[in-house]
Order: structure tokens, then sequence, then C-alpha cells
């Protein structure tokens, strides 16, 4: 008799479970550069959808409700971790009534991990030194060797939720990871001839990306992270610029652009607003086209820098 | 063979030997055993030639590698130099002259994803690293300055006075559950908990649970603790109603969302608690129990603007006389509309909060019935300043012919999102009494590491 039932009940799952298996995974990540490389990822296997937006400062997001209700629904939730969501996410978590994005859970997905973080602090902080992130500079996916790194867990998550698309996902990875090496050939060799050239930068959210592609930030507006900067600052600033000719002002679009124009103009220099995310500016549509269009406006300054010193 | 031939030895003395020789012997027949097996391997490699070369080999290589690493830290180590030395490195960068090989590039990019790397970052803990299982601990201070004019004295604030501490400890418990804790030491007397409570996170049918002493969601004002309201004074509404701290009540909470076909945030919420306030639901005994219940919906009307929208249902004894059980009902309607620019959050942004109550109090000579309102908009001028301005009525629940009317507007500066100053002008008249003026000067300030607050 037990027998029986066992075997109904197996065959009930057995019958159950490709139906239920066949939905897309629901994917939330918290910035659009993870929603983008979830899909580069997930193909249509996914239903991705992010949490700010690509001109939003992802600092200060408001935890509206409808996030709750998204959070509700998801498997998978992709964070920056260090802290950057510290001040919006825990909220939506408390109340998203759903474990398996909870610390822990089977779809949560720290991308952080693994990633060979800047700027840790070896010595004790204090808020004295402005809005420090303690676990290191989270803005780490502006590096896209780092991009890779988060793709591949990504795909190691998504594999383990959904075993059976494992070799989909697998060869995803593979393809977006070549692409990215190709892509990678592209920009390395186009800002070779310009590594070590110097630029001053609003706010500190391009070390990965200063490392990556050998530019060098002299400073920054913010005289400390999260600080607006005082007249003063401006004069120091203006000051490093004239005497270390620097001509390009890296400027974020989620923060206010006057100190920088007040700065470039009394420097003799211009500002670039750069995109900090995916969908940061328009066509920026995807993980590449960050990059291309950073590396374009960025090139483009220290040419123009360059004929003007001609 | 050496063994057996010890072993043969062995045997042959243990026939004539005492039992203790006999052991002692065995003994050392052991230990001479126990070591020709430990250097048999030893003498095996001295023996066999093709490992010992084996070995040699490995170590020739071994120095040779040693000996490039050397070589390269050397020439880092003298690059190095050369740039600390030089003044103004690479400023003008040739176009023709490349200064690093593309290839030397590609393999930097492709050796950061070697797999030794997470664990070398692994090898040193961040220094918060070690404080991580503790609570988060954040204590923030609420100093006040007063100047009133014609104002009664229950309205009067001392004229300095460090009107709150407040202490908070927050933790994960387990995988399943959070706890929060507020301890409020209002004008440095009487220490007591503003909220504590268990939250548990995982519980099946999107149901949320909480423990413990809470804020009670009647509305949306009373869930804010006092120094983080969004005005120095409490609305009218809430004082009359509830008293200066709000409601604040043991019990348990459940909360539920609703699916709905669009996807959209409603929630509905039943609160059982132990009704101890003293303006509406304090003067029933022990086992009277209060019953709260809200309905709560938000629409985001597109990415920058939102409307939330709440009605709430309160129900408990205010009073026993000679076996009657006097009970207190109380309706709430409550609407939030808010505005924030993506783009430029930090810098603009405009809320505007309204609640509607009304009270309906048995007494020994019938029901009174009242009701009170508030209306509050603040509009954020730049990152650091904003300004605001609140008009209320209200009535004493217990007084259907009392009325208050007041207006408040105040400005506000935050040198960072950790301290605010707070200026606020307040003008009240009773229905018969008279007019009254208020001044106060608030600074509001977090050390620590705070939860954030819920939207």
């Amino acid at each position: 008799m037990t027998t029986r039932i066992l075997r109904t009940l197996l065959l009930v799952a057995a019958i159950a479970s490709p139906a239920l298996a066949q939905q897309p995974l629901k994917v939330v990540g918290t910035i659009p550069d993870f929603v983008d490389l979830a899909r580069q990822v997930g193909g249509e296997h996914i239903e991705a959808t992010s949490i700010a937006v690509g001109y939003q400062d992802p600092h200060y997001v408001d935890p509206k409700p409808s996030f709750v209700v998204k959070l509700n629904q998801a498997d998978v939730l992709i964070q920056v971790g260090l802290d950057l969501e510290v001040g919006w996410l825990p909220p939506l978590l408390n109340q998203s009534r759903n474990a398996r994005v909870q610390r822990g859970g089977a779809g949560w997905i720290d991308a952080s991990e693994g990633i060979e973080l800047l700027q840790r602090p070896t010595r004790p902080l204090s808020r004295a030194e402005g809005d420090i992130h303690v676990f290191g500079n989270p803005h780490y996916w502006l590096d896209p060797v780092n991009g890779k790194i988060i793709a591949a867990h990504i795909a190691r998550v998504f594999s383990e939720l959904r075993p059976e698309w494992a070799q989909v996902f697998a060869e995803n990875l593979s393809l977006f990871e070549s692409e990215l090496d190709t892509a990678l050939e592209r920009w390395l060799a186009k800002t070779a001839p310009y590594r070590g050239r110097r630029v001053i930068a609003y706010h500190n959210a391009w070390p990965y990306f200063e490392r990556r592609f050998g530019i060098e930030i002299a400073g920054f507006i913010e005289p400390k992270p999260g600080i607006p900067p005082t007249p003063r600052d401006l004069v120091r600033v203006i000051s490093l610029m004239r005497q270390a000719q620097i001509g390009t002002l890296i400027h974020t679009v989620y923060h206010n652009d006057n100190p920088s124009r007040f700065v470039a103009e009394k420097a003799n220099a211009e500002v670039i607003t750069l995109a900090t995310s995916v969908h940061g500016a328009e066509d920026v549509d995807d993980y590449f086209e960050l990059f291309d269009y950073n590396l374009d406006l960025l090139l483009a300054s220290f040419q123009r820098a360059r004929s003007g010193s001609d | 063979m050496k063994t057996d031939v010890l072993c043969g030895v062995d045997e042959g003395a243990d026939a004539v030997m005492s039992t203790a020789t006999s052991r002692s012997s065995r003994c050392f027949a052991t230990a001479v055993v126990v070591g020709l097996v430990l250097c048999s391997p030893l003498l095996a490699q001295v023996e066999t030639d093709p490992t010992r070369e084996l070995l040699l080999e490995l170590r020739r290589e071994l120095r040779e590698i040693r000996e490039q690493v050397d070589d390269r830290l050397e020439d880092i180590e003298s690059r190095l130099a050369q740039l600390e030395t030089s003044p103004e490195p690479l400023d003008e960068p040739d176009e023709n002259d490349a200064p690093l090989d593309l290839e030397e590039l590609l393999e930097e990019a492709t050796a950061t994803l070697s797999p030794t790397a997470p664990a070398e970052q692994n090898a040193t803990p961040p220094p918060a690293a070690a404080s991580t299982l503790n609570p988060r601990i954040s204590v923030i201070g609420d100093f006040l300055g007063a100047a009133s004019w014609n104002t009664p004295k229950p309205f009067a604030p001392p004229p300095l006075d460090v009107r709150e501490v407040e202490i908070a400890f927050q933790s994960v418990i387990d995988p399943f559950a959070r706890a929060d804790f507020y301890v409020s030491v209002p004008s440095l007397e009487d220490v007591g908990l503003e909220e504590g409570f268990i939250t548990f996170l995982t519980l099946p049918a999107d149901l949320l649970v909480r423990l413990g002493k809470v804020r009670v969601p009647f509305g949306r004002e009373n869930v804010d603790h006092r120094p983080e309201t969004f005005t120095v004074d409490r609305p009218d509404v809430i004082r009359a109603y509830f008293g200066d701290e709000g409601l604040s009540e043991a019990g348990v909470t459940l909360a539920r969302l609703i699916p709905n076909p669009w996807d959209t945030f409603m929630e509905l919420e039943l609160d059982v608690l132990q009704g101890a306030n003293q303006e509406s639901f304090g003067g029933g005994s022990v086992e009277d129990l209060l019953y709260n219940l809200r309905f709560r919906s938000y629409y985001d009307l597109n990415p920058r603007n939102n409307l939330d929208i709440g009605v709430s249902y309160a129900n408990g004894v205010n009073d026993v006389v000679r076996e009657n059980r006097f009970r207190s009902q109380l309706f709430g309607m409550d609407a939030t509309y808010q505005w924030r620019p993506l783009r430029r959050g930090a810098y603009r942004s405009f809320v505007w909060q309204t609640e509607l109550m009304r009270s309906r109090r048995d007494t020994l000579d019938g029901s009174v019935d009242t009701w009170g309102f508030y209306s509050f908009a603040r509009y954020q001028l730049t990152r650091r300043w904003y300004v605001g301005a609140r008009v209320d009525r209200s009535q004493e629940p217990a007084y259907a012919d009392s009325e208050r009317r007041s207006l408040s507007s105040f400005v506000e500066f935050f040198p960072s999102e950790f301290q605010r100053f707070r200026l606020q002008y307040r003008y009240s008249d009773l229905r018969e009494g008279p007019s009254s003026h208020q001044l106060f000067l608030q600074w509001y300030y977090l050390i620590g590491t705070h939860g954030a607050h819920r939207f």
C-alpha cells in the first residue's frame, strides 16, 4: 500500500516538476549592470528587472513598496554588496517575505564575492572621513574583467536553480566571455597610448576603471566621499589642475554638475559626464556599450586636450 | 626480509627468557622494526637513482624560477624608483610610442581571474569583519531649544532639553528572524523601550509577523520615532489621541501581502495588542486587548512620482465603570504623495502627507465623536536645505467642544545625513483661549550604524 502511494507521488512529482521547472527565473538586480549580465547568461530563460535605474545614484534609492513586490516574487537577487545598498535594501528584504533572496538563500547573489577589491581600509575608520565604505570601494563592475567574474557567479547560481538549463547557461557564459575578451583587447589597444594620463573626478567611483585602463585620477572635487565641496575645495582642485595641466574632469551623471563646470572653466579643462551603469546615458544599452561610451568620451577629450596644446 | 629475521630472533629468545626480559626485548625489537620501516623510504630513495635525479632536477628548476622572480623584482623596483624621481610622468603620451605592451595588459587582465585571487583576498579580513556578528548599534540624540509665548503649561516644552536619547540594537537572529530594539531616554529620565520586537522573515503565505512592543501602524506618522518625525512636534491629532509619544504597544502584528493582477503593493495588517495608551485605550483591565486593522496600497505613478494610501481602524477599551466596558473606536485615512527625480535624487524632492482621524469614544454620557487632521509638505531646495509647513486641526477625544488649530513652518539644514538642524515656528489657537506662538531649534544627530527606515 505504502509503496503504491509512494509510486503515485513520485509519478505526480515527475509529471509536475518539468512544468514547474520550465518557469523562467525571476531575477532582480539592484543595478541595471547586473540585469544585463544576467540576461547575457540567462537569455530567454530569465525575466530580469532592476531596482535602481542607470542614471540614479545607487547609494540613495527610495525603498518603495513596489520593490517589495518585485523581491517577493524573485527567484534570484543580485546585489553589489559591500554596504552600497545598506541604506535601502535591508528594509525591502525584511518586508519581502521571500526566503529565497534573503542572505544565505538559494537565490542570494552578492556579486562582490570573488572580486579583488580595491581601497579596502587597513586601519580603523571613522565617519570623519566622509561616507566611506569599510569593505572596499564598491564600484567594481566598472572593470570589464570583474564583469566576467560576476557573470560566472550568476551562471553558477542559475545552474543550481535550474539544472536542466545548466548547459545553456554555460554556453551563454562562454560566448559572453569570449565576446568580452575580444572587446577588452579592443579597449586596451585604444587606451594604451594614454596610459598614465591624469584626470580629476567628482566622486571616487572609478578606481577599478582607472586600474584597468591605466588612467590616473589625480584628485576629487568632493573633499571626502559623499561630502559636497566647499569653495575652498574648488580652489584646491583648480590649482591642482592648473599646476599639473590636467585637461579632463570626469563627472558622474547623478551629481550636481555646477561645481565640476565651474572648476573646468577656471582650469581651462573640459567636463565629461561618464556613465556609471548600463542605461546611465543614451545609447548605453548593455555592458559592452558602457565601456564603449565611456572610453570614447574619455579618449576624445584626451585628443582634444592634445590638439589644444599643440 | 630484515623484519622476518628479527622476528625469528625474538621468537627464539622468548622460549628461554623470563616474562619481564621477553617484554623488554619485544619492545626493543618493535623499536628497531619501526625505525627500519621509517628509514626504509629514505634508504630506498638514496638507492633509487631515477627518483633522486628527478628531485635534483626539480630543485634546479626551482632555483631557476627563484632567480627569475628576483630579477623581475629588481626590475620592478628600479622602474618604481625611476617613476618616483621623474617630476611629471607621462603628461604628454605619444600615440606612436605605446608605453606598455598590449599582450602584457591582457595577461594582467586574465591574471585577475586566477582562482587564487579570492583566496588571497580573504586572507586579510576587513577591519569590520570581527564585529559583523554583533548587533548594529546606534545612538540618536535629539536636543531641543524652545521659546513659547501664551502657551498653556502642558504644551510648553522646557527652554533647553535633551528631549530624547535613543539607543538602537538591530540584528538578524538566524536565517528565519531578526530583532530590533530601540531604548529611549526621554528628557534624560525614565529609561523606556520605544520598540523591541522580533520579525519572522520567512513565513509561508506571504505573512510577516512581529512579536514584541511596536509602534502601532495606525496611519503613517505614528510609526516614526520622535527624533525622526518630519516636524519637531508630532501633529496635534496624534498628540490628542495618543499623547506626545504616540501609540506604542506590546503584542503581535500580522501583515500579509495581497496578491493582485497588477502586481501592486497591497498589504493588510492585523495587530492584537495590550492596550495601555493613556489617551484612548488605557482604561481597560489587563485582559482587554486593543485591535488595529490597516490596509495600505502603494502606486508608482511614474518612476519619479508615487502615491501611498492607507486606511486604519482601531478598537479598544478606554474605561471600565461598574462592569461597563467603554470602548474607543478610531478611524483613520492617510495619503502620501512623493516626488523625487531619479537623476538628481540627492538634491530635490517633495513630500506631501495628510491624515484624517475620527474617534468615537463611549462614555457614561453616551458616545463622543471627535475628529482631527493634519496636512504637511516638505520641499528639498538643495542637497542640504529643506523647507516645509504643516497645518493642524484637532479635538480632544473626550471633549467634542474642544478645538485646536495650528500652523507650523520650518527650515532644515543637513550638514551630512548623520546630523540635522531644524528651526520651526508654530502658531496655534484654541477655540476658547489665547493664541500662542512657539519657536523651536532642534538638533538631531546619529552615531553608529542605524538601520534604514521604512518608506
